[in-house]
């Protein structure tokens, strides 16, 4: 791993701590896998648990270029977070499932359907099973999710 | 009285809506603002709703006492709670350890309490017009005078919630508006009718002689309501009405505004929520969640969701109001949803309050049946249909209590 993306590892993940159960305890895997495939920079903004209509986004990233992608993270079936990550695919760029197991084949349809990128975290390893579409959310839209990470995001150094 | 001209669109006040009650006067009636509010926030909310009652469009408006609180224990006393027991002259109103009884409110003691309530509303424009100026000059171009600051439409006098015409709560609210009326001296006074439930509102009404009262069955949720609870509520109204009894509700959503066809002549609603409520008080209360109002469904939905149907089947949600204005559900701002969800009623009462209840109940119950074959069909994201189909289960049950 280069230096700066260990950089990024300590700002991002050291931090989680060790969750044993529950969705959190996908996250240091899900954040390192980001991180080695550049989705998480050294501009990016990431922010957990976001505010967004009423509900929280559990994890949500603003690149330096202004792309904001959603994050839902479930252990168990796939059918209770593809609600939320397509209610996230209509204000985010790019929505996103993350699982704890490989979803059977009606999940795995239904969000490829739905245009979600999906993600399967069996600790250690990270596989990504679909990629989102990328969406343009209406200019105004765009603007509050990005406010809404910013203003929750860790501080970038 | 315009609390009795219907059908008579309230407003319950909260400072977060200043905005919405500005821009909107045409479309309320006038305002209920609720006592613990005008207590704590006394400056603030009397400047606005004292600037905004010397407007030329100059809407009343009446503060409701909201004294139910009083008579349940309060473990997490807010600073609301203690602001009102202030105005009533009674700290020990505020009780956070034992739940307070019926014989613990004596005749003098009641008297007592009258008396400060009525000196509260009485002298309102006085007492609490300090941010007159403040607020008067938010108004733009009609800049209101104090001295034009118009005293409440009536007192709300305090009252309790009551069971049924033997519970001792009922006893002390009935002498609760007999002291008020007397300290009134003149000023128009009114009861609220505070029932536990349906059964109970039916026993209390004919027990009283008053031409005019305000009414409110703790905790009617009209979405969730069972169709023969709804049912009951109506047939109450009714009765009532065949006695000479005019009506306002003190919570009231859209099913409230199909019951001016049995003597309904208005309800105060939040902007944005609080179409019904529990007398017993919630830990946790704020300013409403941002929420589109759906008109065909007659209710609030979330945001997020509207905006799933919006994509796939415009007709399910569009609008025309101003304030949608083209705008998808997610474009909104808090303030547009909130002014649009006023904007709706107030063309719900315009458009449903003269209507037949025949014509009312097809017309739910086809709703009904074409949003049930549209959410069906749309290919909805897991959970999102089940959803859709859960946030209609209200119109059969209105078209069935309205027979």
């Amino acid at each position: 791993m280069t230096p700066a993306r260990e950089l990024l590892v300590r700002r991002h993940v050291d931090g989680l701590g060790l969750a044993e159960t529950g969705e959190a305890s996908l996250l240091p895997y899900l954040m390192r896998w980001l991180i080695a495939t550049g989705r998480i920079r050294a501009r990016t903004h990431v922010a957990f648990e976001v505010p967004w209509l009423g509900r929280r986004v559990d994890l949500a990233l603003l690149t330096g270029r202004g792309t904001t992608s959603a994050f839902e993270l479930k252990l168990g079936r796939i059918q209770r977070v593809l609600e939320q990550a397509s209610y996230n695919d209509l204000s985010f760029h790019r929505s996103w499932v993350v699982v704890g197991n490989h979803p059977k084949s009606d999940g795995l349809e239904w969000a490829r359907h739905l245009g979600l990128g999906l993600i399967v975290v069996r600790p250690p390893a990270v596989t990504l099973l679909l990629r989102p579409i990328l969406r343009t959310p209406q200019h105004s839209i765009r603007r509050r999710v990005q406010a809404a990470i910013t203003t929750r995001a860790v501080p970038l150094s | 009285m315009p609390l009795f001209q219907p059908f008579a669109h309230y407003l319950a006040y909260m400072a977060t809506d200043q905005q919405t009650f500005r821009d909107l006067r045409s479309l309320y009636g006038g305002l209920l603002v609720p006592g613990t509010i005008a207590a704590w926030q006394r400056q603030g909310t009397g400047g606005f709703v004292l600037s905004l009652s010397a407007t030329e469009a100059s809407p009343p408006y009446v503060i409701d006492p909201r004294f139910p609180l009083f008579q349940q224990k309060l473990p997490l006393v807010k600073q609301s709670h203690t602001a009102l027991a202030e105005i009533f002259g009674d700290p020990k109103l505020v009780q956070t350890s034992t739940r307070p009884e019926a014989d613990q409110f004596p005749s003098e003691r009641l008297k007592a309490l009258a008396e400060h309530w009525v000196a509260f509303n009485k002298n309102y424009g006085q007492t609490s017009i300090d941010s007159f100026d403040k607020y008067a000059k938010r108004l733009g171009e009609e800049t209101p005078v104090a001295a034009d600051a118009a005293a409440p439409e009536a007192i709300l006098a305090p009252y309790f919630v009551a069971d049924g015409i033997n519970d001792p709560w009922w006893e002390r609210s009935k002498r609760l508006f007999d002291e008020t009326l007397l300290a009134a001296d003149g000023m128009p006074c009114l009861r609220v009718i505070a029932a536990e439930d349906v059964r109970a509102l039916d026993e209390l009404l004919p027990d009283i002689p008053d031409k005019d009262v305000v009414v409110w069955v703790s905790g009617l949720d009209e979405y969730e309501a069972l169709a023969d609870d709804l049912s009951s509520y109506r047939h109450c109204l009714d009765a009532a009405r065949a006695r000479g009894q005019r009506m306002f509700a003190l919570y009231g959503g859209f099913f409230s505004v199909l019951q001016a066809s049995v003597g309904l002549d208005g309800a105060a609603h939040g902007v944005g929520f609080s179409e019904h409520r529990q007398w017993r008080e919630l830990p946790k209360s704020g300013a409403a969640p941002a929420r589109f109002y759906m008109r065909r469904w007659h209710r609030h939905v979330p945001q997020d969701f509207a905006q799933i149907l919006w994509t796939r089947d415009r007709s399910l949600c569009e609008c025309t109001c101003p304030h949608c204005n083209g705008q998808s559900p997610n474009e909104m701002t808090y303030h547009d949803l909130m002014k649009h969800s006023v904007w709706c009623r107030q063309e719900e009462i315009n458009e449903w309050a003269m209507q037949a209840s025949t014509v009312a109940a097809t017309a739910l119950a086809q709703e009904f049946e074409k949003s049930s074959e549209a959410l069906s069909t749309l290919m909805l994201p897991p959970g999102v249909q089940g959803k859709g189909l859960k946030l209609i289960e209200h119109l059969p049950r209105w078209a069935k209590a309205l027979g």
